[in-house]
């Protein structure tokens, strides 16, 4: 068969583009982020004033952090979708504590969020990994238990809560930087740490890419799987913190069902894939930082809040295209 | 001489009786038997339940409500038995829903009384299959996991629903297309009739039918299936186009039983029908599952809601079962097996 010109020259302009996608993904998505500050800037002058950057980095705050948990289930090859009703849950319980027994139970608010959050993920785990039940379906049920038993003991909205919470904690920042971006960045690096330059980061990619030749090789699997699912719990648990600061009080509605596609969007965009093993916390933040800045232009632009959907699926869409170009896309 | 393998009889309960007379093995290598028996029992039990647990349940009104509730679910849950049979997933069927009972309603309102009806019929089909083939080619031709494609294409066409429908509530629906849905042919309303005749032919297409056949070796191992000659991305755009007639269908259901229609409505159908589908007996691996199963899980589902709902609890309480259900229900299809081999062929 004859190799034609023309088909050198497609194959050498697909060489490029599998470069472009691969080798260089990190500066490629460092690029997008930063192209599009700056076509925000330009469109929308109102994205570079101060109190509007304090409400994105806030929005990705919290997004940012439901994305660590699920960056870390992802790569260890299953799904939680429970982690946005985890920490509903966990807002619920940090704001009925808060609101019976006032500022001075703040450690144990703080405290009993997360425990939430463990034990959530502890039952997920348990159910994933011992009884070797799909993720999928056993976060969808968690997702439901998790919903109504925030709506069942916040009985509607949780108010009262002192207000020097959400002053100081929620909506406080040290010079211009948000105190919740500065937790997040800061859970962020240790993160990316742990999952990038450990051998436990090491052990959960290669527990991701076959949960079996990880045990062959000595991991014990099931283990990190039960991790795995608590650690997201733990996140989801610091998300629901952080939320109760800053709305200052625990709405069980607050979290629709576009959150915990927003998360999973931000992540895949970030370089995570399905198939598992791959990802990095970094390219999480890139993915989520470029959605939520998408997101506020469109806001900021008077865009009305399910045509921002319809942009959302679209990037998804283009998301997946890219990574298919890639050729890794089961 | 018959070197083939007698197929299965379609009244099995029969040919179930016979064996267990001639003290023959009951359990077939697929397990179809004892799957809806089992299935059958789990619903024997909690009608039985609720019946002593409130005068109100045990009633014929009682249990057409039950049907009614679950009759749309029921559609879209037949709709991903198929499709997770093939091995895939198909989260975007709410939204397609949705969006097919925009575009009809919208048609009907423009388009005045019988051609109104007679168009958003066809818009709303035409809608849902355009929305399964683009999903079902991105599948398919693109090899792309469903997962991810599916839940793109919630979040869009859940958008576009919203921009069609400029985020109101659609009203004012034809009264005759309403009456006709919610008319009572029988003991239940036409709005039952086509999910039962849905299930039937769909039941008949999965598991008796050689299309049904491959698309659960294309579910149980796509690999083989494509050794074996079987155009695998053709019968996955098939399978998806499939899933998208059907939301159509149901999205149709959805403006003739509640007389109107919206961007918010049904939000997180999708898992519900998941539910239904799990336990029914559909197995995530591929291969395994049919629409009979889902139609008696989608009734326990049921059952259980509305013996609930009798007794008085509020909706965290119906939330938390069904989350629980799904839960009890999956370990025990997952220790099914060794409960199996434990107990001794009858």
């Amino acid at each position: 068969m004859k190799i034609t010109g023309r088909a050198n020259n497609q194959k050498l302009l697909k060489k490029m583009v599998d470069i472009i996608l691969i080798r260089f993904r990190a500066i490629f998505i460092v690029v997008a982020l930063s192209v599009i500050i700056i076509i925000a800037s330009i469109l929308t002058p109102d994205f570079l004033k101060i109190s509007n950057l304090f409400n994105i980095s806030i929005r990705i705050s919290f997004l940012f952090v439901m994305a660590i948990g699920m960056t870390f289930i992802i790569v260890g090859g299953e799904i939680d979708l429970s982690i946005a009703s985890v920490a509903v849950l966990s807002q619920v319980v940090v704001a009925i504590i808060l609101r019976d027994h006032g500022m001075a139970s703040f450690p144990l608010a703080i405290g009993m969020g997360l425990i939430v959050g463990i034990v959530m993920g502890f039952l997920n785990g348990i159910l994933v990994s011992k009884l070797r039940i799909n993720s999928f379906i056993v976060t969808i049920a968690t997702m439901q238990v998790a919903k109504s038993i925030a709506e069942l003991l916040a009985k509607g909205v949780v108010r009262g809560l002192p207000p020097i919470f959400s002053k100081v904690f929620g909506n406080g920042s040290i010079w211009i930087f948000p105190i919740l971006t500065i937790v997040a960045i800061f859970f962020g690096v240790i993160a990316h740490v742990t999952l990038s330059h450990t051998k436990i980061g090491a052990n959960i990619r290669g527990v991701g890419t076959n949960y079996n030749a990880a045990n062959y090789v000595g991991i014990q699997s099931d283990r990190y799987v039960v991790g795995l699912f608590m650690f997201s719990g733990f996140s989801a648990g610091v998300a629901g913190i952080m939320i109760a600061g800053r709305m200052g009080l625990a709405n069980t509605g607050v979290l629709g069902p576009a959150v915990i596609l927003n998360v999973i969007a931000g992540t895949i965009i970030g370089g995570t894939t399905f198939r598992g093993g791959e990802g990095s916390i970094i390219g999480t933040l890139i993915g989520i930082a470029i959605f939520g800045i998408i997101m506020n232009v469109l806001i900021l632009l008077g865009v009305e809040a399910y045509f921002q959907r319809v942009v959302s699926g679209l990037i998804m869409l283009a998301v997946i295209f890219m990574s298919y170009a890639r050729g890794k896309n089961k | 001489m018959n070197k083939y393998p007698k197929r299965m009889k379609i009244f099995s309960p029969l040919t179930l009786l016979q064996k267990i007379v001639n003290n023959e093995s009951t359990v077939t290598v697929t397990g179809r038997n004892a799957d809806y028996i089992s299935l059958i029992i789990v619903l024997g039990v909690v009608v039985v339940f609720f019946s002593f647990l409130s005068p109100y349940f045990f009633q014929q009104k009682n249990f057409v409500i039950i049907f009614r509730q679950q009759s749309i679910t029921f559609i879209l849950a037949a709709a991903l038995t198929i499709v997770i049979v093939g091995g895939g997933i198909d989260l975007s069927i709410g939204s397609n829903m949705v969006f097919c009972s925009i575009l009809a309603a919208l048609s009907m309102k423009f388009f005045g009384n019988n051609f109104g009806i007679l168009i958003g019929i066809v818009v709303a089909i035409l809608g849902g299959v355009a929305v399964g083939l683009f999903n079902g080619y991105l599948i398919g031709r693109f090899n792309i996991n469903s997962w991810l494609v599916t839940l793109s294409t919630l979040i869009l066409v859940r958008g576009v629903a919203y921009v069609i429908s400029r985020g109101r509530l659609i009203g004012n629906i034809p009264l005759s297309f309403t009456r006709f849905i919610n008319g009572y042919f029988g003991p239940f309303p036409a709005l039952v009739w086509i999910a039962i005749i849905i299930g039937l032919i769909f039941h008949f297409l999965l598991s008796y039918t050689i299309y049904g056949s491959t698309v659960k070796g294309i579910g149980a191992n796509p690999t083989a299936a494509e050794y074996c000659g079987i155009s695998v991305d053709r019968y996955r755009l098939f399978v998806y186009g499939t899933s998208g007639f059907l939301a159509g269908i149901a999205g149709l259901l959805i403006i003739g039983n509640i007389a109107s229609t919206g961007p918010y409505i049904s939000e997180g159908i999708e898992f519900y029908a998941i539910t239904a589908c799990v336990v029914g007996g559909t197995s995530f691996k591929g291969g395994i599952g049919t629409i009979a199963g889902t139609a008696i899980g989608t009734l326990i589902i049921g059952v259980i809601l509305n013996g609930l709902t009798i007794l008085g609890l509020s909706t965290p309480y119906l939330r938390l079962a069904r989350g629980l259900i799904l839960i009890i229900v999956v370990i025990i299809d997952t220790y099914h097996e060794k409960i199996k081999k434990a107990i001794k062929i009858v």
